[in-house]
């Protein structure tokens, strides 16, 4: 449990410095009047045109789908690495070869899935 | 065991509030609070894209109060999932959706009497289940030590004893193939719609 208090003492000093930044910036800093040119969104000193929001290419969503899937992969591998190095010492009850296996089954099955998406041209950008 | 939860007479079994609290329980109620206000601003917040933002805060919240149950790896997906995937994907889905982030949604009365009634239905719901379990309402259910920490859940994923999950693993690497295939099925263009494309271009 011991590392979660670190973890939660690092979380409240990001929050803090972050915060901090803020609070002191608003505390030091010369005000002026917020006039429309100041708060006019800066973009390397031109002019701005149109909106910022502009809509995405269907493609960004192919590569999001992709991650998500990667994703999920990852979180299933994470746990079995932590303790990949005992178990291929034979620490554990579990038989290295065994769970090699497993783990190429599983890896195969999802790089399968992403041989199909080369194959059909998602990695490619157009 | 409890007497069913009467709405009138509302009866709490005696669960065993400690004050002074400790430091587990001060953390509770600190990331619930933030977890309650981060929920309800998402829901709240007129912008689309801020409320994802609030969703982002919602959710470490959550893996936070994972953590404190010491449930490692569900505290683990709650953030590479929820937080590194499903939000990132939310935001993507408003930003491939033309002129969604721009305008407020003007949301009206009833819907929101609608959504309260709803929420408070769902809450006496969640709370008449939990009640009954008095071990689960005090908080008093505890698990072998470190049972579902991260090492003891790989060992159970990999292991094909009686007490092993290694077929259920073995497909969810099927399952997510087939959320590959179908996701590409559905996002790509056809073959004809991009002929089509270029005969229109041409």
């Amino acid at each position: 449990m011991s590392e979660y208090i670190i973890l939660s003492i690092f979380l409240f000093l990001g929050a803090f410095i972050a915060a901090a930044a803020t609070v002191v910036g608003l505390l030091l800093g010369y005000r002026t009047k917020n006039t429309k040119n100041k708060m006019a969104p800066y973009e390397c000193g031109m002019e701005t045109i149109g909106n910022a929001r502009i809509q995405f290419k269907v493609g960004y969503y192919l590569f999001a789908l992709l991650f998500l899937v990667f994703d999920i992969e990852a979180l299933f591998l994470f746990p079995v690495m932590m303790n990949f190095r005992e178990i291929m010492a034979g620490h554990t009850a579990l038989s290295p070869v065994i769970v090699i296996a497993d783990l190429a089954i599983f890896m195969a099955i999802l790089v399968s899935g992403l041989a199909y998406a080369w194959k059909k041209g998602i990695l490619k950008w157009e | 065991m409890f007497p069913n939860l009467n709405l009138p007479g509302l009866q709490l079994p005696d669960l065993p509030l400690a004050f002074p609290m400790g430091g587990m329980d001060i953390a509770f109620y600190v990331v619930a609070a933030v977890m309650l206000f981060t929920a309800i601003c998402t829901v709240a917040v007129k912008n689309i894209l801020q409320s994802a933002v609030f969703l982002i805060f919602s959710f470490v919240a959550t893996a936070i109060l994972y953590l404190l149950l010491h449930a490692e790896f569900i505290a683990l997906a709650q953030v590479m999932v929820y937080v590194g995937g499903v939000v990132i994907f939310v935001v993507f889905t408003i930003l491939l959706t033309s002129h969604l982030g721009e305008d407020a949604f003007a949301t009206k009365i009833p819907r929101v009497f609608a959504a309260f009634a709803l929420s408070i239905a769902f809450v006496l719901v969640m709370v008449k289940c939990i009640l009954p379990t008095p071990e689960l309402a005090s908080g008093a259910v505890s698990s072998p030590e470190n049972y579902s920490g991260l090492e003891p859940i790989a060992m159970r994923l990999l292991g094909y004893g009686p007490d092993g999950f290694i077929i259920p693993f073995e497909v969810v690497s099927i399952l997510l193939l087939m959320t590959l295939i179908c996701a590409i099925t559905v996002a790509r263009k056809s073959k004809d719609e991009v002929e089509k494309e270029k005969a229109v271009q041409q």
